[in-house]
């Protein structure tokens, strides 16, 4: 009994934490204004990041050269985005306000994806500057 | 001997945990965060130690039942130093922070002791379920230590990013190893079957979600109080 009551306890707390930790590591990306060339690449104008541009950005991000040191962060917050939306279409008819809450971390995570573009087409046009100055 | 997919797991959390201490040392943050470096070491001296019985004695021997439980109990006893440390932290500021370290001391003692007591009293027949059972209540007082520290630091808006994410992947980590020794609790006839390696890959997260943190967030960083309730 005794243990049931802990592991129901636990998974709660569990999924608790990790909403929880997950909002912080997008959240931390909330703070970083975009350049006006990433805006223009992703064709997002003066609007800020919505709730679908994540696929569309992942789809950019994939265009430009690997950059080792973002790739396990993009595929956590993938996989972030992912559960939000089950969680968004699960409560869609019967708590609205919990679907407006993953709604409002989904535009977090695409305004992440639209970080993690610009940094890697900075990073792209680098590489580029350092090959021509070699060759 | 422990199988492919045993000393694969026992590999990455040992290199996960070493990358962290390197980590902090590169960085010259070792001493700032002590608690946290001093654990992760453990655990790497611990994972080492737990390695060369097995190599010595077998997975199946006494000494390595022995030596692998009691290090994982020594280190959930020493992650509550850890999370003292993180209680004094958050009421640095307070005056609190007098009480809360007192209280935080007394209650790595009291656990400590009824470690002790437990294990000693078990001593003859120490048995896989007992030490389950032990585990299971060390890592859940570990959760309520976890929740009253979370919420310290939305009532007291404590703003530093590397400390509420610390915090924050310290509970999910104690809540995900207690809700794994709970089920293996209720169902001990699925210990040999996928409960067996739950607690060890889950022992993969911490070190990765610490190291994640210490590497990209900076000491400096802070967030928007409005970002600590995610349910706001």
């Amino acid at each position: 009994m005794i243990a049931a009551l802990i592991f129901v306890a636990s998974v709660a707390a569990f999924f608790q934490f990790l909403v929880s930790y997950c909002h912080s590591v997008v959240a931390a990306f909330g703070k970083i204004e975009l350049s006006p060339r990433v805006r223009e690449v992703a064709g997002m104008g003066n609007r800020e990041a919505a709730v679908d541009d994540f696929a569309r950005f992942l789809q950019l991000l994939h265009l430009c050269p690997e950059h080792n040191a973002d790739r396990l962060e993009i595929r956590a917050v993938k996989i972030y985005y992912a559960l939000l939306r089950a969680v968004a279409r699960a409560s869609h008819l019967f708590i609205p306000s919990v679907e407006a809450w993953a709604d409002r971390e989904r535009v977090g995570c695409s305004h992440f994806a639209a970080v993690a573009l610009d940094r890697r087409m900075e990073f792209s046009r680098d590489l580029f500057a350092r090959q021509a100055s070699v060759l | 001997m422990l199988g492919p997919v045993g000393y694969a797991i026992w590999f990455l959390v040992l290199l996960s945990e070493a990358c962290f201490v390197v980590c902090a040392l590169y960085k010259r943050e070792f001493l700032r965060y002590l608690p946290l470096n001093l654990y992760m070491l453990l655990c790497v001296v611990g994972n080492l130690g737990v390695y060369v019985c097995s190599r010595t004695y077998g997975v199946h021997s006494r000494e390595y039942f022995y030596s692998y439980y009691s290090s994982d109990i020594l280190l959930s006893i020493l992650m509550y130093y850890v999370i003292a440390g993180l209680f004094s932290q958050v009421f640095a500021d307070t005056n609190f922070g007098r009480y809360v370290r007192g209280a935080a001391l007394m209650l790595l003692g009291l656990t400590a002791l009824f470690a002790f007591v437990s294990v000693r009293s078990n001593g003859q027949h120490l048995s896989t379920e007992f030490v389950v059972e032990l585990e299971q209540d060390l890592n859940f007082v570990g959760v309520i230590l976890m929740y009253v520290l979370w919420g310290a630091v939305i009532k007291l808006r404590e703003t530093r990013a590397r400390l509420v994410q610390v915090v924050l992947a310290l509970g999910v980590y104690f809540s995900a190893v207690a809700g794994a020794y709970a089920l293996r609790n209720l169902f001990p006839e699925l210990e040999y079957s996928i409960l067996r390696w739950l607690p060890p890959v889950i022992g993969l997260w911490l070190p990765l979600a610490w190291t994640y943190t210490f590497v990209r967030v900076p000491e400096e960083a802070r967030m928007a109080s409005e970002h600590m309730l995610v349910t706001s």
